[in-house]
């Protein structure tokens, strides 16, 4: 069993029908029921829904107050390694990237989490590129070690992993993982990882499953959109969030919702997203799965951020730089994306309580 | 359209279980049956009672009614396994209600000695629906463990109180890919009735017929209830909730 | 000889089978359930089945409920 199972079965015939048919007063009806199915969820991606954004903003907000409260969760990544043996067209480690590749050591591990935690952090989601030689499960967990003296929360975003792998840096203190999919389309897929371990789609898909059964605490899933149709992939990270709650259902769902961003080399790519889509996004999913969580990056721009806190968000970046070594010295090694958002935790805190809500620095701590 | 409730590999029409206690007298028992249209009949296990000269409650239900003993007198799983093995033996059928209740003030079912016994009878054959309180997680074990059927209450026996758990029915209604059977606490006919539109797969009831006025005339009520409400599920019930866009908007920033 | 009846002791002639035992009891073996020394009895058992001194006999038979 896995989540390609029923990612087969919504043919592009299928959505496509669905997002033509849709009418408003079925929109309308979706938005009033107490539970909401998975054709429902797409129903709320169709274009016909976007002229009830602000009826779905409303209720989206008063679910998210209700089971979030208003409270935002401060966290930031930090950058381990830029070494990368893929070759993605839309990143900026892109192994064709030419620079000089940096993988901090303990030492500068250790200094990274110092100014971080010094901010008042206490999440950290660390990152790494595709390199399992360099930057591999080993090294990560030595980093997870020092890490664990200056953070309550640590989470990985990296290439995916066997359950073995996972299993052993849970056993050295992460509990969270972050896996984006990029696009659940396997021909975009195909085309977009040119070379490398990441080319194999159905391995990175069934990672957060593995990652589940390794006994994680909690799972982000994601697509950059604008690789694909934004509404498709906005339906596959909702279903997949979906799929992983049902067959799992004592681990913390999230979703994100990265845009794709101008990187090194590639400024042009994917289909354009709108605000309006976003905000499309945000609300149907939220109204889809009142209780996961809803994390938005910098990415986006402050002004957005702001906005979009009242929609469902749940946890926000803060403090960010996407280099390796990124808050320990001004060098400019090149960062995985442009960052909008440039504020620092003092700032992000101040914007998060003017808008009436608490910015929360540690959430829980793993005893 | 065939809309029947298959059980045990047995099809039902009639979406109302009944039982058989607390009436004035088990004469009037074949006429309940036929007003409520019902298939599916409880009774209890007990001692021959050699001094008294009453009949056999058996004597008065139809061949055709497919026999649903339940395990009551069972305080823990190992008296309720007796209980089910005794009532086969009596060869009428495999099917066993588990009321394991070790809590004689609310007559609430322990949810872990149902689990137990359940797992046991499972395997051994019988088609089991074991009565539970509303537990989610309860009923994910009792669907591991081979149920045939989860039944939650909807009130504590006896009290006619309707379905005041209806918050848990729902979520139980939605997460277990059993039938789910309301049964307890149902006392009007319009309980009955919203448990059905809420998905429930069938009704089960005693009190509320027998201790009406006219248990036959009740037993009618409940049944053309329990379809009624079964209609209006299959119906697709119409929005209820209004949500109204406000005068301060949250996407207004769009426009912009 | 002495059988202990559903939980009480009652004399009775020696050499009764099950089912002469239910039947001078007013009881018809089709609609009854037995349980001789702890084991359930099927009921093409109830002829053979030879009462012995100290037997341990439960019957039981379905009542109302719900």
């Amino acid at each position: 069993m896995s989540f390609y199972d029923e990612y087969l079965t919504y043919s592009e015939a299928m959505l496509n029908a669905s997002f033509e048919d849709v009418t408003g007063e079925q929109v309308l009806k979706i938005i009033g029921k107490e539970r909401l199915s998975v054709m429902d969820f797409l129903a709320l991606l169709s274009p016909a829904a976007e002229e009830y954004l602000e009826v779905m903003a409303q209720k989206a907000y008063a679910l998210t107050v209700q089971h979030f409260g208003r409270v935002i969760l401060l966290y930031t990544p930090m950058y381990l390694s830029d070494y990368c043996t893929n070759q993605c067209t839309y990143c900026g480690f892109n192994l064709t990237n030419r620079f000089t590749r940096k993988q901090l050591t303990m030492e500068e591990v250790e200094a990274e989490a110092k100014n971080i935690a010094a901010t008042g952090l206490k999440h950290i989601l660390i990152l790494t590129g595709d390199a399992p030689k360099v930057a591999g499960v080993p090294y990560i967990r030595e980093c997870v070690k020092i890490l664990k003296k200056y953070f309550s929360s640590i989470a990985i975003e990296v290439y995916a992993l066997e359950t073995t792998e996972y299993e052993s840096l849970i056993d050295a203190g992460v509990e969270s993982m972050t896996m984006y999919q990029e696009t659940y389309n396997p021909h975009i897929y195909d085309s977009l990882h040119v070379k490398g371990p990441k080319k194999d789609y159905r391995y990175r898909l069934d990672a957060p499953e593995r990652a589940c059964k390794a006994g994680i605490r909690a799972v982000n899933v994601g697509a950059l959109l604008g690789l694909d149709n934004w509404r498709k992939d906005a339906f596959f990270t909702g279903i997949h969030a979906n799929y992983l709650q049902n067959q799992y259902s004592d681990i913390e769902i999230s979703i994100s919702l990265p845009r794709i961003r101008p990187t090194m080399g590639n400024c042009e790519q994917g289909i354009r997203v709108n605000d309006k889509n976003m905000v499309q996004f945000m609300t149907a999913f939220r109204l889809f799965m009142p209780r996961a969580g809803i994390t938005l990056s910098t990415r986006e721009t402050a002004e957005f951020r702001n906005n979009a806190i009242k929609l469902g968000v749940t946890k926000m970046s803060a403090g960010v730089n996407t280099a390796v070594g990124g808050h320990s010295d001004n060098q400019e090694n090149s960062g995985q994306f442009a960052v909008s958002d440039t504020r620092n935790v003092e700032e992000m805190c101040q914007a998060i309580s003017q808008l009436g809500y608490q910015p929360i620095c540690k959430d829980w701590q793993i005893l | 359209m065939s809309d029947e409730l298959i059980i045990g590999g047995k099809s039902l029409k009639s979406r109302l279980f009944i039982g058989t206690g607390k009436y004035s007298t088990d004469a009037i028992i074949p006429e309940i049956i036929r007003k409520s249209g019902s298939e599916v009949i409880t009774v209890a296990l007990r001692r021959v009672d050699f001094n008294s000269s009453t009949g056999n409650v058996m004597d008065h239900i139809p061949k055709s009614m497919q026999l649903l003993p339940n395990t009551s007198g069972a305080r823990n799983a190992q008296e309720a396994i007796r209980i089910a093995r005794l009532a086969k033996a009596a060869g009428c059928g495999n099917w066993i209600k588990i009321e394991v209740i070790s809590d004689n003030k609310y007559l609430l079912p322990d949810g872990y000695e149902t689990i137990k016994a359940t797992e046991v009878l499972a395997a051994e054959g019988f088609v089991v629906l074991p009565y539970i309180s509303p537990d989610l997680m309860v009923a994910k074990n009792l669907v591991q463990v081979g149920a045939a059927a989860v039944m939650p209450l909807g009130a504590p026996i006896g009290t006619n109180r309707g379905l005041k758990t209806k918050e848990l029915l729902k979520i139980l209604i939605e997460e277990i890919p059993l039938p789910v059977i309301v049964d307890a606490g149902i006392g009007k006919p319009s309980d009955a009735c919203e448990a059905m539109e809420m998905g429930a797969a069938a009704c089960l009831l005693n009190t509320a017929i027998a201790s009406a006025n006219h248990p036959d005339v009740m037993a009618e009520a409940f049944g053309l209830a329990v379809i009624a409400g079964r209609k209006a599920y299959l119906a697709g019930l119409g929005n209820t909730q209004q949500y109204a866009a406000a005068s301060s908007p949250l996407t207004g920033f769009l426009d912009n | 000889m002495e059988i202990i009846l559903n939980g009480s002791p009652v004399t009775l002639e020696s050499g009764m089978n099950v089912s002469q035992f239910l039947i001078a009891k007013s009881l018809h073996p089709e609609t009854v359930i037995v349980e001789y020394n702890g084991e359930i009895l099927k009921k093409n058992k109830y002829i053979q089945v030879v009462l012995q001194d100290k037997d341990c006999l439960e019957i039981m038979n379905f009542v109302g409920g719900g």
